[in-house]
Parts: structure tokens; C-alpha cells; sequence
């Protein structure tokens, strides 16, 4: 897993990057008018002696990022038609993630979940943590119904700090409270960015003949000719799909809809390059 | 509904329909068995469509299956047409043998001849087209019947006669050699003069639809389908309902179109009971126009054939009598749908069973244009007078039946009351009708003797005299109405002088008195009747069942002559005397006419006639005693220059020692042969041997049944209404096409192809709709 992260990033990652956050650093940005609230350590007294008004001084902020990589490893992550499965799509990602995080001295964690937390890793910056971060991976064999919604509360309160949640599932949940989950992570400030992951027979559902589907999270299951369901099957995803692009376009939220057939470079690459291009015109 | 599949089995139908449902259907839950599993994560928008797409996916696979079941029952029913066609495939797929039934009407009507060719020469073409029809295909079965085999059935039903020793062709396969025995046996097929019915012909053909069990029964009616028979069909239509719930398809071919006039002679017989040789006698024909326009200037030919004592005796069995011609009779007119009656003497001068022949001129049905008759003549009709009394009335009547040297044609023989009591019945029975000239008291075994007489045919009348016995006669004649006499006589009348120009005898309409019926007929007139006995006033001759033929004058009229039936012979009683003490009828000339004339009704009883229509046995028994066992019979053929020989060896009749002989012609007969026999009309004789080694000769003459000389035809949309809820198909002759192009499978095929394409095209659709074809590439959620 580190080997196939690692070919990934260095394939593709070169430089420093900018923090998103402003804080304590020596590089000047900008000034804001004073609020009420905001710390008078960062009013800048010179202007306030020439201009009789309270302005606060802003700087780049040189701190390292904060990146908390949750990974869904529910059951219906398991499911793969090509050469690798949502699952294995899913820590591959994790992995590239945060070895390109820790080579940029970054720090990165991870919290692997599915109806519950089920391995948690602490964000640190230090190199050799890549290897905590795979283990807790690896070790998580999926198992459980996913529960996204709560979870991201849980994660919410687990991590106040401001930092980057990287959202790593294929959403197959209740959709609102896994939006509102969402929502609350962004409200804690977090810089969120959800990876949806799809299989290729979940976006184009090509089976034929007589088919029984069985619930990978579940007990239900549906003997029919799946021609005959496909369109319904078809509006009935795309709906879904429209529904969390909406809602996380609305929220300010990163989001990026990755087929398991792609190849993940290419993928983060096209995700990098929108979401700096989003922040450019931002 | 398909009768040409190549199964007419229900259970078979029903297997193939049963297996053609049951088929998609199984396909579909196998297919729904045989299903693969995949583990799938996003159930909830999978159920979810299905919950949206349940009933619309049901719905269309629904249909898809029912458009499945109905493409392959419509191939199944065209495999079967296929069949039909190609009756090899039906071979193959255990097909079913169509049996062809072709049911001939020879009856004589069918050679009514029209452009120069009769009704069975067309026939016998339809047969030859339905030959070249069945050659075209395999499994074919023909069976032949004629009306006439079959009507000889009816006639055995108390024999053992297969039913196909009936037919001319039984089950024969339609094969290599079919065509050369069709065509012999359709070449022999003859209008007979029989008049058979179809009726009998279609119950052979029931019974042998129900032998061949299995086949698919197609029968044919080759006939002229006339008026006669078929306007009311009350007979034939139950059987031809049993033909239809049998499956048979029926097949009226008309081989008569155009109605056509005929005359026909339809009674030749004696006109009077008297036959004695040397005397006249009056022979009666009756000829009917059977079309609707009068037909006039007829001119009849009438033949006589003498065959004597002396042609008996020296005669040999198989010579041809000659014919004496006698002037022909002219009818100026018979108007249309009418008979018109002639009467011809005929005088044979010994005793014999002489021939009698007339002849129409030749016309559209030459069958019907003879009549023949047998006339049994005796030297003299022996009547018996009984005397009881004065002699004189015994003289009165033997003398009116033998005027002079002249013979009336009847012996008188005049016995007393004793004498009869002693007189053998069968002597009795040779007595053409016994007259009592008064009655005194009978011992009861005369008495017996007497009635068993009359009820059995013979004539008894009474004249009452001065010497009867009025209450004798009350008590044992008229016995309160149960005996002989017509009416009880309560007392004597003295009948007053009349007044001139009033006549004493007043002839009623009645046979008897017939020629004096004119009341200005001086011979009446001058009868005197002086005394005579007279009813109770009461009695009526309308509540005794009598015939009054004449009354006497006065106030009341008082009966003259009555007369009643008795058994199946007649009693007449004259109250007034036979001698002159009471009346002088017997010196007026209209006594001798009314006594021949009573004597002729008196005499009927004996001698009924007699019809024998050709086709029917002809029986002779023959005293065991009298006669040796071998009987030549001589039979007409259709040339009138020969005679046929059948020689017969007679039978006891029964286990009796003195049972007698039993003999005759037709398929009743001992040793007897088909209704062929006796189915040439014309004059037939036995030739017996008594024991001495003489000749005794015994004659018949049988004639057509005249009543299918009416040639009238029901016309072809009469014989549709009234076979139309049978499905039979009405066609002429003519339009039997040899080499059907569009024959009813054909014309199914043509429904069905076009039908199949579109269920199959349907089909397509359904199951492009159900999505059960390929996914089309390219098309993905987003």
C-alpha cells in the first residue's frame, strides 16, 4: 500500500504548498477592519495612531496542515467488479493522501469507520507514520452497515482543530444525515473534501439475464432481470449522485466522484487541479 | 373448427395446446431458477427501482409470455395445416387419415337426363374430380357407398350383413392402384329404379364413421337433392347432426340443377273385383304430370302379355311372352302438378296370370314411363247362393249372373242352410261372396263360419223375404250392432200405390247404384216395390257406420239397400225380396247392373290390390306335399328381349315335418341375393314343379314408387337453409375443382402467416420493452 502511495505521489507531487489558514507567521497579508471579538494582540497600533481606526493585521500563517483522512471500510465497500475493490480504491487513496501529507511535513491522521470508529490514528507530521496510518487500514476488515452521518458528528467533536477532513466512502447511507454530517464538519471549519467512490457496474448497472442481488450490508436480496430494472436503477443513483454534488457544492465542500476504474493519479490530478482552480477565483 | 388437421383427437389437441402454454412458461421460471448471484452494494436504489417498476415489469412480462404461448400455438395450428397439405409431414407427426365417405344416389330419379347427360353421368365425373383431387395427397382413405347397398340394410336388420359388403369401395387407401379401381367401379354405377332415400345411406355411413375411430371423416352426397325428400328432411337431419358431432365435414354435391317437367304413370290396376276370362276387364291407369305447365297431346300404349294354362304347362322358364298391343289411349291434357285417370278393357279369353303394360312416350325419365300388372284370372268368379224359403229368389239370382248364354264372369252355386253348415271353410274362402235369399235361424258354427268369411275379405248379402225371420235375423246378424247386418229390421211394410211419375226406389250416391243417380232414369222409375222390412225408426245409417244406397219412397223414407264393412270384407242387406212376390225389380234391366256391381263390391275384400315396388323380396312358399324343392325364377333385364334365370332350391320354412317351402328372390330370401334381384321393374315368374313333375307358375309384377318421378329439386339455396347449422358446404357438380388452389387450409394459412409475423414482431417488441435484448453501450448513470 505505502509502495503504491508512494509511486503515486512521486509521480505527481513537486513543492511546498500554501496553508489555507491564516495565523501566526511573519509573511504580511492583509488588514480587516476590527470586529468585536477579535484578538487585540493583532490590531495594528500604527494605523490606528495615523488613521484613528482599528485594523487588524493578518499574515500567512506557516503552520503545518492538518489532514484527517476517514476511510469507509463498511461491507458495501467490498463490492468490485474491476481490478480493485471499493475498499482497496478507498485506502489506496488513504495512502497516497498521506504520504504525500507526511512528505510535506504535514500532519496527517485517519479514522477508518463504518457504522462505528473502528481504528483511529492520531495526527502527526513525523515520516515513519505513514506506516501507523496503513496499519490501521489494513487491520480494519470490513464488517458493518455504514453510518456516516453520526459519524461525522462524532468526528466533528473529536477533532476541533481546524484542519482538512478527507472523506473517503461510497456514501451508501442515509443521505441526509450523512449531508448533514457534512455540514457540521464545515461549520467546525474543517476544509472538507469527500472522495466518492463507484464501482463501474454501480454507475451503469450492465448485468443481463436472470440475476439475484443480494445485500452485501443487508439481508435483502431480489430475484429479476436486470434489463428490465436498469433505467429505474440508472435515474435512481443519479438522483442520489445530483443530490450529494448539490448539496456539497453548496456547503463549500470539495467533492469528487472517482470511479474504481480510474486511474487514481489521473483522478487527483484533474481533483487537484479543479479545486485549485475553484480557490483561484475564490 | 379445423376438421383437415392431422388430428382430430381432443386429447391429442389438447396435449399440443396444454404443451404449447406450458412451455414459455417453464422456460421462464427455469430461466428464473437458473439465475447467478451477485453481492451488491447499492440495494437501496435496486429495490428501489423495483418497487417503482414492479407492476409495469409484471404487466409487460405478462404479455410477453402470452405473445409467446400464441406465436407458438399458431405455429402448432400451422404445423398442422402443413399437415394437411403435406400429408407425408402429417405421416410423420403421426398424422390423421382423412377418410373420404362418397355417398351415390342411384335412386331412378338421378337419371333424369338434361342436355343429353343424366344426373349420374355427372356423378360419375364428380367422382372422377374427387379421384384426381385425393391422388394429390397421402393418407387418404375412399369409401364408396350407393344409396341402394345401403337401403338393403334396412331390409337385413335382422341379419348379419358386415357393413362393408355393402359398399363398393370400403376404406380402399388412396394409392398407386386407387385410380384404376375408381375408375372401374365408378363406371359401374347405374340409376336403378329404386326410389331409396338418403336417410339410409347416412346411417351406414354413421356406422362406419364410428368403426374407423380416429380418422377425419369428410363425407360427400353425390344426388339430385329433390323437393320431395329434402324439403322436409325430417329423417335425414338427425343423422346428419350425429355426422356433424362426429367431426364429419359434410359435402352436398347438387349433380341436378334445372328443374325439369316429367310425366309418370303412377297406378295401373283393375278397375272392378270381377276377373274371369271371357269377359271384359276394365284396367284403370292414372298418369301424373310432375311439372308446372300442362302437358297435352299424350298418347299412352297399352300392351297385353296372355300367359294360359296351356303357356303353364308346355311352357319353359326364360322364354319371352309376346305382347299383344291394344289401342292406345289419347289424353288430350293433363294439366300441371294433376293426374288424369283412363280406363281400358283388356280381354283374355282363357284363365291365367296374363301381363298388363302401358307405356308414356319417352320423356326427361324414361323409369317411371311403365307400369306393369299381373292380372289373375279365373275361369269364373264362383259366388254362392244360399236358399232359404221359396226357390224363386235363388232363380232370380243365378240368372241375373248368367243372362242367357252371355257370361257375366261369375258361376252362381246355389245351396240350402243345411248344405252351408256343412260346407268347408276353405271353400268357402274360394267364393267370391255368398248371397242369402231370406234368413231363417243359423246354427251357431255356420253362423261363426259364416263372419270368419267375411272378416276375412269376403262379401255377404241378404235379401229378406216373406220366409225370414225377423227376430232370428236381429238376434244373430245384427246382434245390437256387433254383427253382420248393418241395421236390424223390426217389422214388414206394405208400401201404398204411388202417385204416377213418383218412383218407388230412390238411388243414393252410391257406388252400387251409381249409373241410376239421374233422377230421370226411366229404368228406376219403373220398379215397383210392394212390400219390404223396415228399421226402428230411430236407427240412422250415420250411427251404424252403413251406407245407404238406395231408399224407398214415403214419409219417412225407409232404407233399400245398406251396406257396411265387416272385417276386411262387406255385408249388404236389401229388405225387399230377390223374387217377384214383393217387387218387380227383377224383370228391370237395373237389376242385373245392381246386382254386378254389388257383386264387384261384394268381391273386393278378396282380392286387394296388390303394389310390389321394385327392390322388394319377391316370397313363394309352396306346399311341402305338392310341390319338389326347385323353383326357376324368371327376372326382366333391361333388354325386354331377354329374361334372367335364377334357379332356387326352397326351404323348409321351419322345423315343422310339413312346414312348407320357402323360396324367392331379394335379400330376404332364402338363399336370396341383394335388392338387385328384383330391381328391374316388369313382370316376374316362379316356375314350380308338383310332385306329378307339372309345371305350375307363379307371377309378380313390381313397379317403381311413382312418387320419385316428381323431379322438382329443392334448388341450392333451399338446401343450404336447410343444412346451413350443420357447416355443410352446398356445391354443383361443376364446381368441384380438381386441383383446389384455395381450399379452407389454404385459406387458414393465410390468416395464420401473417398473424404469426405480427405476434412474432410483437414479440420483439415486448421483450426489447421487458429488457431482455443487449445493453445498449454507452449508457450510465452520471
Amino acid at each position: 500500500m505505502d509502495l503504491r502511495a508512494r509511486h503515486i505521489v512521486e509521480g505527481f507531487l513537486s513543492g511546498m504548498h500554501r496553508s489555507p489558514y491564516f495565523g501566526q507567521s511573519v509573511e504580511f497579508r492583509q488588514h480587516r477592519e476590527y470586529v468585536h471579538g477579535d484578538d487585540l494582540r493583532h490590531v495594528d497600533w500604527k494605523v490606528w495612531a495615523r488613521q484613528d481606526r482599528l485594523y487588524i493585521k493578518q499574515f500567512e500563517e506557516d503552520t503545518n496542515l492538518r489532514c484527517l483522512l476517514a476511510v469507509d471500510v463498511s461491507n458495501s465497500m467490498r463490492y468490485g467488479g474491476g481490478a480493485l475493490s471499493k475498499y482497496e480504491y478507498a485506502c489506496t487513496v488513504a495512502a497516497t493522501l498521506a504520504y504525500w501529507n507526511l512528505r510535506q511535513q504535514d500532519g496527517v491522521g485517519s479514522v477508518a469507520f463504518d457504522d462505528k470508529i473502528r481504528a483511529k490514528v492520531p495526527v502527526l507530521s513525523k515520516r515513519n507514520h505513514l506506516f501507523a496510518i496503513l496499519e490501521s487500514l489494513n487491520v480494519n476488515e470490513p464488517a458493518d452497515k455504514t453510518d456516516l452521518g453520526p459519524l461525522l458528528s462524532q468526528i466533528a467533536e473529536t477533532y476541533p482543530r481546524r484542519g482538512m477532513v478527507i472523506v473517503i466512502s461510497d456514501l451508501f447511507s442515509n443521505v441526509e444525515q450523512t449531508l448533514r454530517g457534512l455540514r457540521l464538519l464545515r461549520q467546525r471549519g474543517h476544509d472538507v473534501l469527500v472522495f466518492h467512490l463507484m464501482d463501474d457496474d454501480e454507475l451503469e448497472f450492465p448485468f443481463s439475464g436472470p440475476t439475484r442481488f443480494e445485500g452485501l450490508e443487508s439481508e435483502d436480496h431480489l430475484n429479476c432481470n436486470p434489463r428490465a430494472l436498469r433505467d429505474a436503477y440508472l435515474e435512481a443513483v443519479s438522483e442520489f449522485l445530483q443530490n450529494v454534488r448539490r448539496e456539497c457544492a453548496k456547503q463549500g465542500i470539495d467533492y469528487a466522484l472517482i470511479r474504481t476504474s480510474e486511474n487514481l493519479d489521473a483522478a487527483l490530478a484533474t481533483f487537484i487541479s479543479n479545486r485549485m482552480s475553484t480557490r483561484a477565483r475564490a | 373448427m379445423f376438421p383437415n388437421l392431422f388430428s382430430a383427437s381432443p386429447a391429442v389437441w389438447a396435449g399440443f395446446i396444454g404443451a404449447m402454454i406450458a412451455l414459455p412458461v417453464l422456460i421462464h421460471l427455469i430461466n428464473m431458477l437458473r439465475h447467478r448471484r451477485v453481492k451488491w452494494a447499492a440495494m437501496e436504489f435496486l429495490l428501489q427501482s423495483y418497487k417503482r417498476q414492479r407492476n409495469w415489469v409484471r404487466l409487460k412480462q405478462l404479455l410477453l409470455l402470452l405473445a409467446r404461448i400464441s406465436a407458438l400455438l399458431i405455429a402448432l395450428f400451422m404445423l398442422a395445416q402443413v399437415g394437411c397439405q403435406d400429408q407425408r409431414l402429417a405421416g410423420l407427426l403421426g398424422g390423421q387419415t382423412t377418410h373420404h365417405y362418397i355417398l351415390v344416389d342411384d335412386s331412378y330419379s338421378m337419371g333424369e337426363t338434361t342436355s343429353g347427360a343424366s344426373a349420374m353421368d355427372r356423378a360419375r365425373e364428380t367422382i372422377g374430380t374427387l379421384g384426381s383431387r385425393l391422388a394429390r395427397k397421402e393418407n387418404q382413405r375412399v369409401t364408396l357407398l350407393r344409396y341402394s347397398q345401403a337401403s338393403t340394410q334396412s331390409q337385413l336388420a335382422s341379419q348379419d350383413l358386415a357393413l362393408e359388403q355393402l359398399t363398393d369401395i370400403n376404406g380402399q387407401r388412396v394409392d398407386s392402384d386407387f385410380a384404376e379401381l375408381l375408375e372401374e367401379r365408378r363406371n359401374t354405377l347405374q340409376a336403378t329404379s329404386l326410389a331409396t332415400p338418403a336417410v339410409e345411406a347416412l346411417d351406414v355411413t354413421r356406422q362406419l364413421i364410428e368403426q374407423n375411430e380416429g380418422e377425419l371423416p369428410v363425407v360427400y352426397l353425390l344426388s339430385d337433392f329433390r323437393s320431395q325428400e329434402w324439403e322436409r328432411p325430417t329423417q335425414v337431419l338427425p343423422i346428419l347432426n350425429e355426422l356433424n358431432e362426429a367431426d364429419a365435414s359434410l359435402q352436398f354435391i347438387r349433380c341436378a340443377t334445372v328443374n325439369q317437367g316429367n310425366l309418370g304413370v303412377i297406378r295401373l290396376q283393375p278397375a272392378g273385383s270381377i276377373r274371369s276370362s271371357g269377359v271384359p276387364i276394365m284396367m284403370q291407369m292414372e298418369v301424373q304430370n310432375f311439372s308446372d305447365e300442362p302437358v297435352r297431346n299424350i298418347t299412352v300404349r297399352c300392351f297385353t302379355q296372355p300367359f294360359n294354362a296351356t303357356t303353364e304347362l308346355t311352357g319353359q322358364p326364360g322364354e319371352v311372352s309376346e305382347e299383344g298391343e291394344l289401342p292406345a289411349l289419347f289424353i288430350e291434357e293433363i294439366p300441371a302438378g294433376k293426374t288424369v285417370t283412363r280406363e281400358f278393357p283388356v280381354f283374355f279369353s282363357s284363365p291365367g296370370r296374363h301381363g298388363i303394360r302401358v307405356q308414356l312416350p319417352d320423356d326427361v325419365l324414361a323409369t317411371d314411363n311403365e307400369r306393369w300388372e299381373i292380372l289373375n284370372v279365373d275361369q269364373n268368379a264362383q259366388v254362392l247362393i244360399i236358399e232359404n224359403g221359396e226357390a224363386a229368389g235363388s232363380f232370380y239370382l243365378a240368372s241375373a249372373f248368367r243372362p242367357g248364354r252371355a257370361s257375366s264372369g261369375v258361376m252362381p252355386l246355389v245351396k240350402t242352410n243345411d248344405e252351408l253348415r256343412d260346407f268347408d271353410p276353405n271353400d268357402l274362402a274360394a267364393v267370391s261372396a255368398v248371397y242369402m235369399n231370406g234368413v231363417g235361424s243359423l246354427d251357431p258354427s255356420t253362423l261363426e263360419k259364416l263372419k270368419n268369411y267375411v272378416e276375412n275379405g269376403g262379401g255377404l248379402a241378404i235379401f229378406i223375404n216373406e220366409d225370414s225371420n225377423l227376430a232370428s235375423f236381429n238376434q244373430q246378424f245384427y246382434e245390437g250392432g256387433e254383427g253382420l247386418s248393418p241395421l236390424p229390421l223390426v217389422r214388414l211394410e206394405d208400401l201404398p200405390l204411388g202417385e204416377e211419375g213418383v218412383p218407388d226406389v230412390v238411388a243414393l250416391d252410391h257406388p252400387i247404384l251409381e249409373p241410376f243417380r239421374d233422377a230421370n232414369d226411366s229404368f228406376l222409375n219403373l220398379i215397383q216395390i210392394r212390400r219390404f222390412a223396415v228399421p226402428p225408426l230411430e236407427w240412422s245409417s250415420e250411427t251404424s257406420a252403413a251406407e245407404v244406397a238406395a231408399l224407398v219412397r214415403g214419409d219417412p223414407t225407409w232404407p233399400l239397400v245398406v251396406e257396411k264393412s265387416f272385417g276386411e270384407g262387406r255385408v249388404a242387406v236389401v229388405t225387399t225380396s230377390a223374387d217377384t212376390r214383393w217387387n218387380n225389380w227383377q224383370r228391370n234391366p237395373s237389376f242385373l247392373v245392381m246386382l254386378l256391381r254389388l257383386q264387384e263390391r261384394l268381391a273386393s275384400g278378396l282380392k286387394p290390390a296388390e303394389e310390389r315396388l321394385v327392390g322388394q323380396p319377391v316370397i313363394l312358399e309352396l306346399a311341402q306335399d305338392q310341390f319338389r324343392s326347385s323353383v326357376s325364377f324368371e327376372k326382366p333385364t333391361e333388354s325386354r328381349d331377354v329374361l334372367d334365370l335364377l334357379e332356387r332350391t326352397a326351404v323348409r320354412s321351419n322345423e315343422a315335418d310339413n312346414a312348407p317351402w320357402v323360396t324367392g328372390l331379394g335379400p330376404t330370401a332364402p338363399e336370396g341375393g341383394s335388392w338387385s334381384e328384383t330391381g328391374i321393374p316388369g313382370l316376374y315368374t316362379a316356375w314350380a314343379q308338383d310332385l306329378k313333375g307339372e309345371n305350375k307358375t307363379f307371377r309378380w309384377a313390381l313397379n317403381v314408387d311413382s312418387a320419385e318421378g316428381d323431379l322438382a329439386i329443392l334448388g341450392r339455396r333451399g338446401l343450404v337453409e336447410k343444412v346451413d347449422s350443420l357447416g355443410a358446404n352446398v356445391i354443383d357438380w361443376n364446381e368441384l375443382n380438381p386441383n383446389p388452389q384455395r381450399d379452407a387450409s389454404t385459406q387458414l394459412s393465410r390468416w395464420l402467416l401473417p398473424l404469426l409475423i405480427l405476434l412474432l414482431v410483437g414479440e420483439q417488441v415486448l421483450a426489447y420493452a421487458a429488457s431482455y435484448h443487449p445493453l445498449r453501450p454507452g449508457v450510465r448513470a452520471s
